[in-house]
């Protein structure tokens, strides 16, 4: 989040525009609260970053606004969404460690996660087991809202053990840990990369680093040209926005033999 | 809502005289009066205008703050028209590159012209030329279009659905702002615009299922699934992953060697599969159905990944081509405004939706029995 809201933060003082930070949430702004704010402040340009899942959400009078979503694809507006591109970083992650000589690849991601990004873990995943045999295709661990980080480690090694996985692609970066609370060494009995490589990063993990503060960037760039341009409201059909990302190599998942 | 315009000087008024309305806009003119500088001096340093010495910006920003002035979108907008008018007169040329192999493409199909109206009507709104450029064999090569470009002073060029078989164009990239319209196979990895087919096929499995479809399938090329970076397969994957096995069908994708074929492979996978419904990009698959005496929809149901709008008649998912050259184009602009030159450090791909359309190629399919026994 904080390298989202820094791309977010650069690219609107160089467009010369002001960005706050406002939080809706319980103990924050509700959706009257929050139109009352908007308007006495005469703000028209929205971004609306990262919700998730199964928390608060919020509903605009969105004809008022120059809107841009980042991810938050459960929940209104359809707008023009901004995202770094979970489908390809999980093929991307998939085909390195299949060339790293890995045979067993799973996939572990809450199911919040997918449910933010439209499912797009999952269709990346399916598409680069969908040519391997039957028997070596592992079945995707969607783990549940709000799981507590043991009983996920729980939940983690027993899938890993269940279906003889030999390297997991999962997009908590507390990857290795949650493993190795379990007794699993890494990477002897089982490889890991994270889809999430931010700093700080954990020593040694192998992974996708996506590139957030791109996506603020882009998100600010999406509302000021509405802005600019004096429009309002959500178009008819929402581009959706991906920004790429890039692998980085790891004694988490070496080459193997 | 009303916006007090910064070009109106406001006289102060009498408190009485104030209507007890929202706190009072400040304008452009109370910080000039603040700074002591001319109202245009302000305007032109909220705008970062380099004419203005930076302190002094600095400086007009400070007050500006101060008195939480707030940028009026109206004159944003006015800008922006007036910013396009000057534009016009210094005519910015933009080049639409297409190559020559993709006739499979263009030849009767919908999807070339559609995606130039777009990005020639986006290109004409903003006083941009759009004009079209053929590579390949018995066209111009890389790097006779380079020289091309270069001499006649184009600086943005969009890139227009390769086929596969083309994996690179060597131009100088360095010298120009560029967008790909969906050829992702296509090096070097520039900023890419595209039709969402992973949605589109998703889209067409849902409203399906709704009209009572238990067995759809699909049916395309391997060169459009390599070309399309596997987005329809996905989209039927994603979808499958939350259904029974028994209403899984695995999809036919053949290869365009095998075309001629279609009409003896179409029949034998419905039949082994038990195919209710197809779902497909290709369109000639009508006249596959004509020779191999299938008949639309008592043997089998159709519905298009690709509505061409010559066919109104025709269940399925319309993609937004025109859109896609319109933003393609948008996108381009707005990169050379900013002189975005070269190939990107991280690529952004713009994915664009479809829409569903009702036919008679796939209509409300009461629960009956199923058509293979």
């Amino acid at each position: 989040m904080e390298a989202i809201l820094g791309g977010a933060r650069r690219q609107a003082e160089l467009l010369g525009y002001q960005l706050e930070v406002l939080t809706v949430g319980e103990d924050d702004h509700d959706t009257h609260s929050l139109t009352a704010y908007l308007t006495e402040h005469q703000i028209s340009g929205l971004i609306l970053g990262s919700f998730i899942p199964g928390f608060s959400e919020i509903a605009l009078n969105w004809d008022d606004y120059a809107v841009a979503k980042i991810h938050s694809r459960h929940m209104e507006p359809e707008a023009t969404t901004v995202g770094n591109d979970q489908l390809r970083e999980v093929r991307m992650a998939f085909r390195h460690l299949a060339e790293a000589g890995y045979q067993r690849i799973g996939l572990a991601v809450g199911r919040s996660d997918e449910d933010a990004s439209g499912h797009r873990h999952t269709a990346g995943f399916l598409m680069e087991e969908a040519p391997l045999p039957p028997d070596r295709r592992v079945p995707p661990l969607l783990f549940p809202y709000n799981i507590s980080g043991e009983d996920l480690s729980g939940m983690i090694a027993r899938w890993v053990r269940r279906h003889h996985v030999d390297a997991v692609i999962c997009n908590w970066s507390s990857i290795q840990l949650l493993l190795e609370q379990q007794g699993l060494k890494v990477p002897d009995d089982v490889a890991c990369a994270t889809l999430c490589l931010c700093d700080p990063a954990p020593p040694g993990l192998a992974g996708v680093r996506p590139n957030f503060d791109l996506v603020g960037e882009r998100a600010v760039s999406i509302v000021v040209a509405q802005l600019k341009s004096a429009q309002r409201g959500l178009p008819e059909f929402p581009s959706s926005i991906y920004v790429q990302s890039v692998w980085q190599d790891g004694p988490s998942a070496p080459r193997r033999r | 809502m009303s916006k007090v315009s910064g070009k109106t000087d406001q006289a102060p008024r009498a408190v009485a005289e104030r209507s007890p309305a929202p706190k009072r806009y400040h304008t452009l003119a109370d910080i000039a009066a603040k700074a002591g500088v001319h109202v245009t001096t302000v305007s032109l340093a909220l705008r970062d205008h380099p004419s203005i010495p930076p302190s002094t910006r600095a400086r007009i920003r400070a007050v500006a703050k101060e008195f939480g002035y707030q940028r009026d979108p109206l004159l944003d907008a006015l800008n922006f028209h007036r910013a396009r008018q000057t534009q016009q007169a210094r005519t910015v040329n933009s080049a639409f590159v297409v190559h020559a192999g993709t006739t499979r493409l263009f030849s009767g199909a919908h999807y070339q012209p559609l995606v130039y109206a777009g990005a020639k009507a986006a290109a004409e709104a903003r006083g941009h030329t759009l004009d079209i450029f053929v590579v390949g064999q018995g066209h111009l090569a890389p790097a006779r279009l380079n020289t091309i470009l270069t001499a006649r002073g184009i600086t943005g060029v969009l890139l227009s659905t390769f086929e596969i078989d083309i994996e690179q164009l060597d131009l100088d990239w360095s010298q120009f702002c560029a967008v790909k319209i969906e050829c992702l196979h296509l090096t070097p990895h520039l900023d890419a615009v595209s039709n969402d087919q992973l949605q589109v096929a998703r889209l067409a499995m849902r409203r399906l299922r709704k009209l009572g479809y238990r067995r759809i399938g699909l049916a395309t090329a391997r060169e459009d699934q390599t070309r399309l970076a596997e987005s329809f397969g996905m989209g039927v994957l994603i979808e499958q992953a939350s259904l029974p096995e028994a209403e899984c069908v695995p999809p036919l994708i053949f290869s365009l060697a095998e075309v001629p074929e279609l009409p003896r492979i179409i029949p034998e996978w419905m039949r082994a599969n038990k195919v209710d419904v197809i779902i497909s990009n290709w369109n000639e698959l009508f006249d596959t159905f004509a020779t191999a005496g299938i008949r639309l929809p008592d043997d089998v149901a159709f519905a298009s990944l690709d509505v061409p709008p010559s066919m109104p008649h025709v269940a399925g998912v319309v993609q937004n081509h025109r859109l896609v050259g319109q933003r393609a184009m948008e996108q381009l602009a707005i990169m050379t405004d900013a002189y975005q030159r070269g190939v990107p450090e991280a690529q952004t791909i713009t994915y664009i939706p479809g829409y569903w359309q009702d036919g008679v190629t796939a209509s409300s399919r009461p629960h009956r029995h199923p058509i293979w026994v």
